[in-house]
C-alpha cells in the first residue's frame, strides 16, 4: 500500500510541477449564503457534480483553484487528480454536468465567494476576507 | 459290323449353341455408380440432417450464452461511464450511453438506475417485463467510493433477436453441411463412375460381344493395369485362352470323329447288304439303300422310317417279330429266310440276320442279303435232285420230299392213297425193241398216269417201270379204286413208241388206302408193294388192295 502510493505521489509531483502542496484545505461560502458547515461528503458530492444545488436550495456555483486541485483531491477522495479528470471528461461529453470553475490562485476564489452568495471553493488557508466563512477544514 | 452300328447310334442331344441374348444394356438406375450415389446422398442426409437439427440446438444455446456474453462484456465497458452518469445523475450521459447499448441489435431495452431512480431508459417496454425476465443486471458504483452501490445498469436481451440470429446460423452450417455431403457424394460418384463402373461396364459389354472361336480378347481398361479390374480382366483373357484350347481340342476331336463317320457312312451307304436298325418294337430307324433295294421298294415307298419291317416283309413278317422279341428278350443273334412277293407275284428270298445291340436292349441291329438268285439256284438244283430225268415225274427223293412236306396236312383229312404201278410186259418192250422205244414208253406211260390223276396228286418212278402215285384227299376208298382202275385201263392202251410202232403193255396195281397215314414212306411202299405182287400173282393188269392194318 505504502509503495503505490508513494509511486502515486511521484507521478502526481512530475505531472504538475507547479502544484503547491497546502498544509491544510479550506471550503469557503459567501457569509450570506446561510450555510454555516458542509459534511465531506456535501463537500464530495458538490465539487464533483453530484449534487448541484446548495444545502439552501440555491444553485451552486463551485470554485477551483487550479494548483491546488490535486492536494485538494486528494485529501478529500483519495483519488489522483487524472481520475478527477477523467470523470469530468466523461461529464463533459454529455455538456448537461458543468465541471467547476477554475481560477488561479485562491486569493481569486476568495474574491469570487466574497462575490456571490452561491459560491463555494476551496482554498489553502482560511481567508482573512470577512464575506468568506469556512464551512469545512479538511486537515492533514 | 460295330463300326457302322456305332455311328447309327443317334447321339444324346449335342447341346445345340443357343442363340446370343441381346446385349442387355445395364439400366442407369440399377448401375453401381448411382446405387452408391443415391446410398451416399441417402446417409449422407440423414447423417447431415440430424448433425444439422443437432447442431441446431447447440448453436442456438451457444449464440445465445455468446449474445448474452457480449452483451455482459458490453455493459462492462460502459459501466464506468454509466457509473459517472449516475453519480453526476447526469441523465444525458446516461441517455448517451443506453443509447450506445440500444446500438447493439442484441439488445431490446436498456437503462440506468441512480438509487431507484430511472435516469434514462431507451427500447421497447420495460425491464421488468421483459420476456423471461431474462434482464441483465449490473450494479452501478460510485466512481469515487467503490463502496457505495449509487445505482443499477439493466439492459435485456432481444430474445427474438438471437433466436433468429442462432436460426441463422443454424441454417448456414446446415447449408455448410448439405454443401459438403452434395460435393463429397458427387465425388464419390464420379470415381465410382469413372474409377470402377465405366470399367466393369466397358468390360461387360466387351466380354458380352466377344466372339470366343476368333480369339479375340478383352482390353484391360487404360488405368486399371495394376487394380482389381486389371486382374478380372487378366482372368477373363486367361480363360478365353483356356476355353479357345478346350474349343480346339474339341474341334480336332469332332474333326476326326465326322472324317470316321464319313467313312463308316460311305461303307454303310455304299454295302451290298441291307444294313439297318430296328427299336424294340421291330420298326426301323435307320436303313442304307441296299435295305431299299432288297425290300425291292419303289421310290415313294422310301419314307419307311418307324415302318415296321415284319410289315414291309410282306406274309412271313409274323416270324420276323417274334424274332424281334427272342432278341428284346435277351437272344444275341437270330436269323430266317423270308419269302417277300411283290404284286407283280414275283417274289424275292431275303436272308435276315438280327443281332443284340451291346448294352441297348431297345435297338437292334440287322443285315438283310438278297438270296433270291442262289434261293432260284438252290431250288432248281434240288428239283433237278428229286425229279427223274428221263420222265421228269418224281425220284424216289422226291417222293419221299413231297411225302414228309405233306405228312402233316394228311393227318385227319379223309384219306391218302398210295398206289404203286409196276409195268407189264416192258422187259420185252425193252428188249425186242431197245432201250431207246423202252425210254420212250416210259415217258408215254409217264404222260398216260399223269393225265388220270389230279393236278395236285404225286407222281414219281422209282426204279426202272415202277411208278408210285401219292393221292390226297381221297374221301373215300372207292375213289382210290377208281384212279387205280382208270391207270390199269389207260396203260393198257396201246402205245406206239419209236415212229409208230405199236406195243401194248399193262399195269399191275398195289394200293394202300388210309385215313391214318403213320409211320415212313416205306412202310406203306412195303404194303402197296405186297399188294402189287398179289395183282401180278392173279394175273396182271389189276389192281388190288393191300389189307387194312
Amino acid at each position: 500500500m505504502r509503495i503505490p502510493a508513494l509511486a502515486s505521489l511521484v507521478f502526481a509531483l512530475l505531472l504538475s510541477a507547479h502544484e503547491v502542496v497546502a498544509e491544510e484545505f479550506v471550503l469557503i461560502v459567501n457569509r450570506d449564503s446561510g450555510i454555516s458547515n458542509l459534511s465531506r461528503e456535501q463537500a464530495s458530492h458538490l465539487f464533483l457534480g453530484r449534487v448541484k444545488m446548495l444545502p439552501t436550495g440555491a444553485r451552486a456555483n463551485v470554485v477551483e483553484v487550479e494548483p491546488l486541485r490535486a492536494g485538494f483531491y486528494r485529501r478529500l477522495l483519495g483519488r489522483e487528480i487524472a481520475e478527477i479528470n477523467a470523470y469530468w471528461a466523461r461529464l463533459q461529453f454529455s455538456g448537461r454536468t458543468q465541471p467547476p470553475l477554475r481560477v488561479p490562485d485562491s486569493a481569486a476564489a476568495v474574491a469570487r465567494v466574497a462575490e456571490d452568495p452561491q459560491a463555494i471553493a476551496f482554498v489553502d488557508a482560511v481567508p482573512e476576507d470577512a464575506r468568506a466563512r469556512v464551512v469545512l477544514r479538511l486537515g492533514p | 459290323m460295330r463300326g457302322w452300328c456305332c455311328a447309327l447310334v443317334p447321339e444324346p442331344a449335342s447341346g445345340g449353341d443357343a442363340p446370343p441374348r441381346a446385349f442387355r444394356r445395364v439400366r442407369r438406375t440399377r448401375g453401381i455408380a448411382f446405387r452408391t450415389t443415391a446410398s451416399i446422398l441417402v446417409f449422407g442426409g440423414l447423417v447431415g440432417g440430424i448433425a444439422a437439427v443437432g447442431s441446431a440446438k447447440l448453436i442456438e444455446h451457444k449464440e445465445h450464452r455468446r449474445l448474452n456474453d457480449a452483451l455482459v462484456e458490453s455493459m462492462a465497458a460502459v459501466q464506468r461511464t454509466a457509473s459517472v452518469a449516475a453519480y453526476a445523475r447526469d441523465e444525458q450521459l446516461a441517455a448517451e450511453v443506453v443509447a450506445g447499448l440500444l446500438q447493439s441489435s442484441s439488445v431490446a431495452h436498456a437503462e440506468i438506475l441512480e438509487g431507484e431512480t430511472v435516469l434514462a431508459a431507451v427500447g421497447v417496454g420495460a425491464a421488468q417485463e421483459s420476456p423471461n425476465g431474462a434482464a441483465l443486471r449490473r450494479q452501478l458504483r460510485s466512481p469515487f467510493d467503490a463502496t457505495e452501490t449509487i445505482g443499477e445498469l439493466r439492459v435485456v436481451p432481444a430474445s427474438a433477436f438471437i433466436a433468429a440470429k442462432a436460426a441463422d446460423y443454424s441454417r448456414l452450417v446446415a447449408s455448410l453441411l448439405a454443401v459438403l455431403v452434395l460435393s463429397i457424394t458427387l465425388g464419390v460418384a464420379w470415381l465410382v463412375g469413372r474409377g470402377v463402373t465405366r470399367g466393369i461396364g466397358r468390360l461387360a459389354g466387351e466380354l458380352h460381344g466377344l466372339d470366343v472361336v476368333s480369339g479375340s480378347k478383352v482390353t484391360v481398361p487404360a488405368g486399371h493395369a495394376e487394380d482389381e479390374l486389371g486382374r478380372l480382366a487378366g482372368d477373363i483373357n486367361a480363360l478365353l485362352d483356356r476355353v479357345e484350347a478346350a474349343l480346339a481340342r474339341e474341334r480336332e476331336a469332332r474333326g476326326l470323329h465326322a472324317a470316321a463317320e464319313r467313312k463308316w457312312r460311305l461303307i454303310f451307304d455304299n454295302a451290298g447288304s441291307g444294313l439297318f436298325t430296328l427299336d424294340s418294337g421291330g420298326g426301323l430307324v435307320e436303313w442304307n439303300p441296299a435295305l431299299v433295294r432288297a425290300l425291292g421298294l419303289k421310290d415313294e415307298e422310301r419314307g419307311i422310317s418307324g415302318a415296321s419291317l415284319a410289315a414291309l416283309l410282306g406274309d412271313e413278317g409274323g416270324r420276323l417279330e417274334r424274332m424281334v422279341a427272342a432278341i428284346v428278350e435277351g437272344d444275341e443273334v437270330a436269323s430266317a429266310d423270308f419269302e417277300r412277293r411283290d404284286l407283280e407275284g414275283g417274289s424275292r428270298w431275303l436272308h435276315v440276320v438280327l443281332n443284340a445291340i451291346e448294352g441297348r436292349r431297345d435297338l437292334l441291329q440287322g443285315i438283310v442279303n438278297d438270296i433270291t438268285e442262289r434261293k432260284r439256284a438252290e431250288d432248281k438244283a434240288r428239283a433237278q435232285a428229286e425229279r427223274d430225268a428221263l420222265t421228269g415225274l418224281l425220284n424216289r427223293r422226291g417222293l419221299e420230299r413231297a411225302y414228309s412236306s405233306r405228312r402233316h396236312e394228311y393227318a385227319g383229312t379223309a384219306g391218302l392213297g398210295v398206289l404203286l404201278v409196276d409195268l407189264d410186259g416192258f422187259k420185252w418192250v425193252n428188249d425186242n425193241h431197245g432201250h431207246e422205244a423202252g425210254d420212250e414208253l416210259l415217258q408215254l406211260v409217264a404222260r398216260r398216269i399223269e393225265g388220270v390223276v389230279r393236278r395236285s396228286d404225286k407222281v414219281a418212278r422209282i426204279g426202272g417201270d415202277e411208278f408210285v402215285l401219292l393221292l390226297d384227299d381221297l374221301k373215300s376208298m372207292s375213289m382210290a379204286r377208281n384212279i387205280a382202275a382208270k391207270l390199269v385201263d389207260a396203260i393198257g392202251q396201246p402205245f406206239a413208241v419209236l415212229d409208230g410202232r405199236k406195243v401194248r403193255i399193262g399195269a399191275s396195281v398195289g394200293v394202300v388206302f388210309t385215313q391214318y397215314p403213320s409211320g415212313e414212306l416205306a412202310e406203306l411202299l412195303r404194303r402197296a408193294d405186297a399188294a402189287m405182287y398179289e395183282a401180278k400173282k392173279a394175273g396182271k393188269s389189276q389192281y388190288r388192295f393191300a389189307f387194312p392194318v
